[in-house]
């Protein structure tokens, strides 16, 4: 069965387990990150299919992780979701235009999330069954 | 205009009545031709006009005195033999005075004059400060509002992300449960979840509502406007709210127009005020009534009217539906709701140049009736979404 990789980056604890928990049901395979510090020096390396991103992050918040992304990878080659509990539209633009292939906001529906992971995976993605 | 006379007369120094009784004696007594009387009559009203004049602080009254005392003295020189000299007397001393008048007020001027410079000066350095401070108050004035409108985004920015995050945290918990991550969940189990996910939901709509509305009134609303077919959002819409309606047995009725209806206007809040409506609607009709949807074209305006059998409303209830929290004494038996939704339709609705009303009677049903502009000629090429463009 091709699992596919996700990153999930969150500093909220609560929130992080239960998408990992989510994910990892769903047959997933995830590696879960609370700074944005920590994602931008191993995503490399774990070379995800997806990447989950709470745009309030300590230090270096989501928007800059994810303007240095995409200087290395485009939208297609590394599909990112921005993921905010902020609905204040300017913030939700900002990650757009920085690079964000969909902006998810919390408190967000389950089949919501599915389907975006799922989307954004294309081919990528396991299928149930 | 005798009694205007006596009034004015009465509120005369004494000084000045005097004067005045005296002149009419001397009039009486050269007409009379009383030689002796005149002469001292005369006199007398001479002193007494000379004292009210260098007492007066009002240079009409001597200006009068001047004015009748000449008259006086013409009528007693051209008339009459004995007014000759109290005529020239007159003439001579009213000369004499207004010369001396005219010399003091010029002289007092010039006398003056220094001091006037000066207090000009004081007076234009002290309205340039009082100027400047009120400048700098202004200023600090609005830089304060400058100050608080931040402070309220921040603000808004911060309770919107402190408020969310754990309510996310408790709904996706309970997502987890119910899909069956920890297992799968009795039939008892899964009730309270469930319960536990529906007041987690109501939450997040009473926090949404509240900073939706807050950022309408502070006017950070903005409207990404498109060309819009209102007929299918409408029948969207219905079609979104019909298992709400199956399930309390209610009927739905579309009552729409063939035409398209084209509107400028932003999607998602005309999703949101047609929701809304429907919402509402379904919500306060009891189980086996009905919710008529009626679109149609009228006087270049698209007219929503959705019409329900519910509880209604007594009259002065209508006008109050449209505060914020304002929830009808019956609707608070019949189903759950923050007050919000109609005062963001309402927003809304307002925002889109629109208006809304409606009418109601108590126990029989609610109209609410929708009018916003229809655009006349769509602009070729312009920018449309996937709504009938």
């Amino acid at each position: 069965m091709p699992n596919a990789t996700i990153i999930i980056v969150d500093d909220e604890e609560e929130l992080r387990e239960n998408l990992l928990d989510l994910l990892e049901f769903k047959g997933y395979h995830v590696v879960a990150f609370s700074t944005g510090e920590e994602v931008l020096e191993k995503y490399e390396s774990i070379q995800p299919d997806l990447l989950l991103l709470d745009i309030q992050l300590p230090g270096i918040d989501g928007i800059e992780v994810l303007s240095r992304i995409r200087q290395k990878f485009t939208r297609d080659e590394l599909p990112i979701a921005m993921v905010s509990a902020s609905s204040i539209p300017v913030v939700l633009t900002q990650a757009e235009r920085a690079g964000a292939n969909r902006t998810i906001l919390k408190p967000y529906a389950l089949q919501e999330m599915l389907s975006t992971v799922a989307e954004l995976l294309g081919d990528k993605g396991i299928t149930d069954g | 205009m005798i009694e205007t006379l006596l009034g004015t007369f009465q509120k005369l120094t004494l000084r000045v009545k005097a004067a005045i009784l005296l002149s009419i004696a001397l009039v009486v007594c050269l007409f009379l031709q009383w030689r002796e009387l005149s002469s001292l009559f005369a006199m007398l009203a001479i002193i007494q006009i000379f004292h009210t004049i260098f007492y007066t602080e009002q240079p009409r009254i001597f200006w009068f005195y001047l004015i009748v005392g000449v008259v006086i003295s013409l009528w007693a020189v051209g008339f009459t033999s004995v007014g000759v000299d109290i005529g020239y007397i007159y003439v001579a001393i009213f000369s004499s005075l207004t010369f001396f008048e005219c010399f003091r007020v010029v002289f007092m001027a010039i006398l003056k004059y220094p001091s006037s410079i000066q207090n000009l000066k004081t007076l234009n350095e002290d309205l340039e400060n009082r100027v400047s401070q009120r400048t700098y108050e202004l200023q600090k004035a609005n830089e304060k509002l400058l100050e608080l409108d931040k402070m309220k985004t921040a603000f808004l920015q911060q309770a919107s992300h402190d408020l969310r995050t754990p309510l996310a945290a408790i709904k996706g918990s309970l997502d987890n449960l119910t899909l069956g991550v920890a297992g799968e969940l009795t039939a008892k189990q899964s009730r309270i979840v469930d319960r536990a996910t529906r007041s987690v939901d109501r939450l997040t709509n009473l926090i949404n509502d509240i900073l939706d509305l807050s950022r309408i009134e502070t006017g950070r609303t903005k409207l990404e406007k498109t060309n819009v077919s209102f007929k299918t959002i409408v029948e969207s819409s219905m079609q979104e709210h019909k298992p709400a309606a199956e399930a309390r047995q209610i009927q739905m009725e579309p009552l729409l127009c063939d035409e398209p209806l084209f509107i400028h206007a932003d999607v998602s809040k005309i999703e949101r005020i047609v929701g809304e409506l429907i919402n509402n609607a379904i919500k306060y009709t009891p189980a086996n009534g009905t919710v008529t949807v009626a679109l149609e074209g009228k006087d270049g305006r698209a007219c929503l009217r959705v019409i329900d059998s519910g509880i209604g409303m007594a009259p002065e209830e209508c006008q109050k539906i449209w505060e914020r929290f304002y929830r009808t004494t019956d609707s608070q038996f019949l189903a759950k709701g923050s007050g919000l939704g109609l005062s963001i339709a309402k927003e809304l609705v307002e925002l889109h140049e629109g208006t809304i009303e409606v009418n109601s009677t108590k126990g029989e049903g609610s109209t609410f009736t929708v009018l916003l502009p229809i655009i006349k000629e769509l602009i070729p090429h312009a920018k449309c979404n996937d709504h009938h463009c």
